[in-house]
């Protein structure tokens, strides 16, 4: 290795850049690229209990498991409903309030301050928000369930233990917890539009809302449809926060396809079946980046 | 940006938009800390506010051994995923942030796919391979798994850290005699120390924030971390809540610590890596 870093002639350069690379690329190869060739493995030799590798071909029993399980439909529209929306408000509201605070010559103390709120929840786990929302929302104990009491509401509120509406409970404390990096995102790609732009516009007399249509919006068109893919992709996969709060409950009425994994790998010790949803949530992430890409790429 | 003239209602609008929105992210919080005060005497259901204020909720967290244990564990798997991160983080960063070789811009590039795979199955073949190693209900698959999801976003951001500083200052010491690895080490390293500090801050807080690994490598009690404590403690049967809150409290203050000391380097990072990307 010593020779390869004392030498700075143009031949040796690679080979020194590739010694400090190798370490990091090593680790992703061995826990990252094989892992994931272990389970596509998993997916079509796995029998159905265990890991146990089947000593024949399987002709992708698993697979067909799932294709034929009856809440495959259902929670595919529960993972669309879930990533979809959560996608949506993320950018919307990430959207609302970077341009409000970026845009706005308010008060700076107030900005300082309002934009720390916001940021705060990126360095709260999502196990303390989902604690938090279940306490929230839980009908005796929540502060919202006892309020509506003292004004007289004669019902039960308790979203979390409500079929219709535990997705739609979890789904917007997923939006209250990750709108800020949203919203971070989208702020910091406003702030990087050049200020000639917009000087120029003043100039030829475009007021506010032309200079947002014309200006803001196609500058940053790249960074939210880039944004909307990584959050979709990542949102149908996320665990922790449906996990915590209803298990995917009640009734399956919450679960999505990431819980529907957990529980088949780690519940019932289906791992084959397990790893062929996962395949397929994978496969579906897939193509959809490729077809937002594709779009992106016509325009 | 620029903008002439502001309607005043669209500013008055602005502020109270804001405001709000400001207002559903504090109250959670304030309700929270307010809780955690709340005499046991005194159960959540009798009303919002509590009517005596007490710090024993806290004094009982401490005395704890489940929620200490749950801490301590924390504390080991955070620093070692953060230290190992670091170790193969700064020769990559460097190695991305000096050289242009082939294969650099798919390696970035491979670094972001990486994020969008699904978490959910990297833990069936990690725990796979950790039951055939023998680590399963040990923190070290936990440690290589924080590491792992980390890894790239650290690379990134260090990449950033050391393409900011100068090359003559690197080139001057490897005229004194230094070869590349001990410029690195002895000229670049104490003057990116804010950077790395910041990342090593990163990565301790999303793994001590992490559940899905936590939960699903570790079977023992003693063995898990305080994010899967406070998990399994909200889903039993007599919950202590206000135990549990001043337990969540605990376990939070020190990461919203640690995120206002390094907002600003991290947001730099995230904003490189996004854009670029």
């Amino acid at each position: 290795m010593e020779q390869f870093l004392n030498k700075e002639t143009n031949r040796n350069r690679i080979p020194v850049a590739y010694w400090f690379v190798l370490p990091a690329m090593l680790f992703f190869a061995l826990l990252a690229v094989y892992p994931s060739g272990y389970v596509a493995f998993l997916s079509v030799f796995a029998g159905a209990k265990g890991t146990a590798i089947s000593p024949e071909f399987t002709n992708f029993s698993n697979y067909i498991a799932v294709f034929n399980s009856r809440n495959l439909v259902q929670i595919l529209m529960q993972t669309g409903f879930y990533a979809g929306v959560a996608t949506l408000l993320h950018l919307a509201l990430g959207f609302l309030i970077a341009l409000l605070l970026n845009v706005l010559p308010l008060n700076i103390t107030f900005t300082r301050l309002t934009r720390t709120a916001f940021l705060i929840p990126w360095a709260i786990s999502p196990t303390v928000v989902a604690i938090m929302f279940r306490l929230l929302l839980h009908p005796q104990v929540g502060p919202i369930a006892i309020m509506l009491k003292q004004t007289g509401y004669a019902g039960v509120f308790g979203p979390l233990g409500d079929p219709d509406w535990a997705l739609i409970a979890v789904t917007l404390t997923n939006v209250w917890t990750f709108t800020p990096f949203y919203f971070l995102m989208l702020l910091s790609a406003m702030q990087a539009i050049d200020p000639v732009l917009f000087e120029a516009a003043v100039v030829d007399g475009a007021n506010g809302r032309q200079q947002i249509l014309h200006i803001t919006l196609p500058s940053i068109k790249n960074t939210v449809l880039t944004l909307a893919i990584f959050d979709f992709v990542t949102t149908a996969a996320y665990f922790d926060l449906t996990w915590i709060m209803t298990q995917g409950g009640p009734i399956n009425r919450s679960e999505i396809l990431s819980t529907w994994v957990y529980r088949t790998a780690f519940q019932s010790f289906e791992f084959g079946k397990a790893s062929a949803i996962g395949m397929i949530l994978f496969a579906v992430s897939i193509m959809f980046t490729i077809i937002v890409l594709r779009a992106m790429d016509k325009e | 940006m620029y903008v002439n003239q502001i309607p005043r209602w669209v500013r008055i609008l602005a502020y109270i938009i804001i405001s709000l929105l400001a207002t559903i992210y504090v109250l959670p919080y304030l309700w929270m800390v307010m809780s955690s005060f709340r005499p046991s005497s005194y159960p959540f259901a009798m009303g919002i506010f509590p009517r005596t204020w007490t710090i024993q909720n806290y004094i009982n967290t401490i005395n704890n051994a489940v929620f200490m244990g749950s801490f301590v564990n924390s504390f080991i798997v955070a620093g070692s995923a953060a230290v190992l991160t670091l170790l193969f983080g700064i020769p990559a960063g460097y190695g991305f942030a000096r050289f242009k070789f082939r294969g650099s811009n798919f390696m970035m590039g491979f670094l972001i796919v990486v994020r969008t795979f699904p978490g959910i199955l990297l833990a069936i073949a990690l725990f796979v391979m950790a039951v055939k190693l023998d680590l399963y209900d040990t923190h070290i698959p936990l440690i290589v798994a924080n590491t792992l999801l980390n890894l790239p976003f650290a690379i990134w951001n260090l990449r950033t850290v050391f393409a900011a500083t100068s090359r003559e200052l690197e080139e001057s010491a490897m005229v004194e005699g230094c070869n590349r690895l001990q410029s690195l080490i002895r000229i670049l390293l104490p003057i990116t120390l804010p950077g790395l500090a910041s990342t090593f801050a990163f990565v301790f807080i999303l793994s001590w924030n992490e559940y899905l690994f936590a939960t699903t490598f570790i079977s023992t009690a003693e063995k898990r971390l305080i994010s899967t404590t406070m998990a399994s403690a909200i889903g039993q049967f007599n919950v202590d809540y206000a135990l549990l809150i001043s337990a969540a409290i605990l376990s939070t203050i020190p990461m919203i610590v640690l995120f206002l000391l390094i907002q600003r380097y991290i947001i730099k990072g995230l904003a490189m890596g996004s854009i670029k990307g």
